[in-house]
């Protein structure tokens, strides 16, 4: 929708832009999670620290779009990829860099200012 | 505990309702679901509409009071219940609880969404709106494009091709043929499945549902009231489960899974005391012919990633030992988001009614299955004959 984003993710945004991605780490069950959680998913705890995302992901899944929603209606046809990083958290982001993707392909987590002002988060193959 | 009775069903047809208004809409089908109860609207004490979308469809909310005021039910509690797709569901869920605590002896349910006028990129748009608005749309993934993404998966996963899958969309739309109220009354091949044109590879037209205009209603009552006044309700709601998921697909670890509808289920089942081999019949939230194929395993009917089975080896067809989606399902009877919970309820209440148009011979206990958004929100209900 076109409502402004919000600030938590904007700083999540801005982050991978500066080289330093992170996402949220369980003191207690040592899953992996994203902003803005204030406790953990998968258990009890409400302990969560923010460490360091490495950006690198592999491909678990992927759809290409031909209708979509108005924002986007120019760029379609386009792929969204659904990858998991190293540490376990998972992402979705649209293709960059290439036509096509496999499930199990090597990526890279990135972002860029589209459309407009609005952050989108983007996979390449490595 | 009082049970809830269903005392009267209405619904409109599901399709392209030109010129029509949310509010025209939820009037015909619930003027039809009293005249069915022979309950007047002046018994009703309270009134819960599902509708997922008039905000941006009609510039309509507040479709509670809307419905209580357009069909002359002043003292009756209203509110509009949202839960996305599964928006009706929930709300039948509510009006049972209600029934249950003693808070409400009759109760007016009904789901309504006017999807056409609004045109389909904003109706896409609008849809989104049940996914996560900055991990999911932001970056253009669609509600096709996340089924074609746990699609993709189940394809991987499991033994079932994309013409199994097919298969689904195959039964449901010879099963729409014989409902009046189905969107699409004509059948359909395997290979024009194969051929329509791609929403969100792998997901095309014929593996989707359409959009649609409808409304559906029911009058549920206690089994109390239905004694007091000598109503004809011989079908309860025994059983409902009601969980949740996470929103976003991409925090799931199992992409082909629906673990939400499996809580619902087994609260459904152990309510009602009801065991698998005794569900004659069910209506499943096929929403894309994946989603059939997940709902039968959530359900319990299949192993995981068996459930495909069903359609392409022919046990969930009419004249099958299973028969799903008797009305065609979302896939051919059409999807009107918020009525679709209710609308299933309809079905599976004229099934066990004995009057559907493909009537399961002695059927006696159904069972329901709406979902919301891609399984983060899961409804299921057992209806069953008692009197």
């Amino acid at each position: 929708m076109s409502a402004q984003q919000p600030n938590w993710f904007v700083e999540f945004a801005q982050a991978i832009d500066a080289d330093d991605a992170f996402y949220l780490h369980c003191t207690a069950c040592q899953s992996g999670s994203l902003p803005p959680r204030s406790s953990c998913p998968r258990c009890p705890n409400d302990v969560l620290e923010r460490r360091p995302l490495s950006r690198q992901a592999t491909v678990r899944s992927h759809a290409l779009v031909y209708v979509t929603i108005p924002r986007f209606i120019d760029d379609a046809p386009y792929t969204v990829v659904l990858a998991r990083l190293e540490e376990g958290v998972q992402l979705t982001g649209q293709l960059r860099g290439a036509d096509e993707v496999s499930v199990g392909d090597p990526v890279h987590l990135g972002v860029e200012k589209y459309p407009e002002d609005a952050w989108l988060l983007t996979f390449t193959p490595d | 505990m009082d049970e809830s009775r269903i005392a009267g069903i209405g619904s409109t047809t599901y399709g392209k309702h030109e010129d029509a208004s949310t509010r025209e809409l939820l009037v015909e089908a619930a003027s039809e679901a009293f005249d069915d109860a022979d309950v007047s609207t002046d018994m009703i004490d309270a009134v819960y509409i599902g509708n997922f979308m008039g905000d941006i469809t009609d510039d309509q909310g507040h479709m509670g009071a809307l419905a209580a005021d357009y069909l002359g039910m002043p003292r009756a509690a209203s509110m509009r219940i949202e839960s996305a797709c599964a928006s009706s569901g929930a709300a039948v869920y509510i009006a049972r609880q209600a029934i249950a605590h003693g808070h409400s002896e009759a109760v007016l349910v009904a789901g309504v969404e006017n999807m056409f006028a609004t045109g389909i990129a904003k109706i896409t748009d609008a849809l989104a709106n049940a996914a996560d608005n900055e991990y999911e749309n932001a970056v253009g993934l669609t509600f096709p494009a996340i089924y074609a993404m746990m699609m993709r998966e189940y394809l991987r996963q499991t033994e079932a091709t994309i013409d199994d899958l097919a298969a689904i969309t195959v039964k449901n739309r010879a099963n729409g043929v014989a409902n009046p109220l189905s969107q699409f009354q004509t059948p359909i091949e395997l290979d024009e499945v194969a051929e329509a044109r791609p929403i969100a590879e792998p997901v095309n037209l014929l593996h989707a549902c359409p959009i649609t205009d409808g409304a559906s209603a029911a009058v549920i009552v206690s089994d109390t009231f239905a004694k007091e006044h000598d109503l004809d309700a011989s079908v309860s709601i025994s059983g409902g489960g009601f969980a949740s998921d996470t929103l976003a697909l991409q925090d799931r670890q199992e992409l082909h899974r629906t673990r939400a509808a499996e809580q619902a289920a087994a609260e459904a089942y152990a309510e009602s005391g009801r065991s698998l081999d005794e569900i004659d019949v069910v209506e499943v939230h096929d929403c894309f012919t994946v989603a059939e194929a997940l709902a039968l395993e959530s359900l319990g009917f299949y192993d995981r990633g068996e459930g495909w089975r069903g359609a392409a080896e022919g046990e969930t067809h009419l004249d099958g030992s299973l028969p799903v989606n008797t009305s065609g399902g979302l896939i051919s009877k059409g999807h009107p988001v918020g009525a679709t919970g209710v609308g299933q309820l309809t079905e599976i209440t004229k099934q066990l009614e004995g009057r559907h148009p493909n009537q399961v011979d002695g059927a006696t206990v159904g069972v329901t299955h709406n979902v919301g958004g891609s399984g983060a929100s899961a409804v299921v209900h057992v209806l069953e004959v008692v009197a």
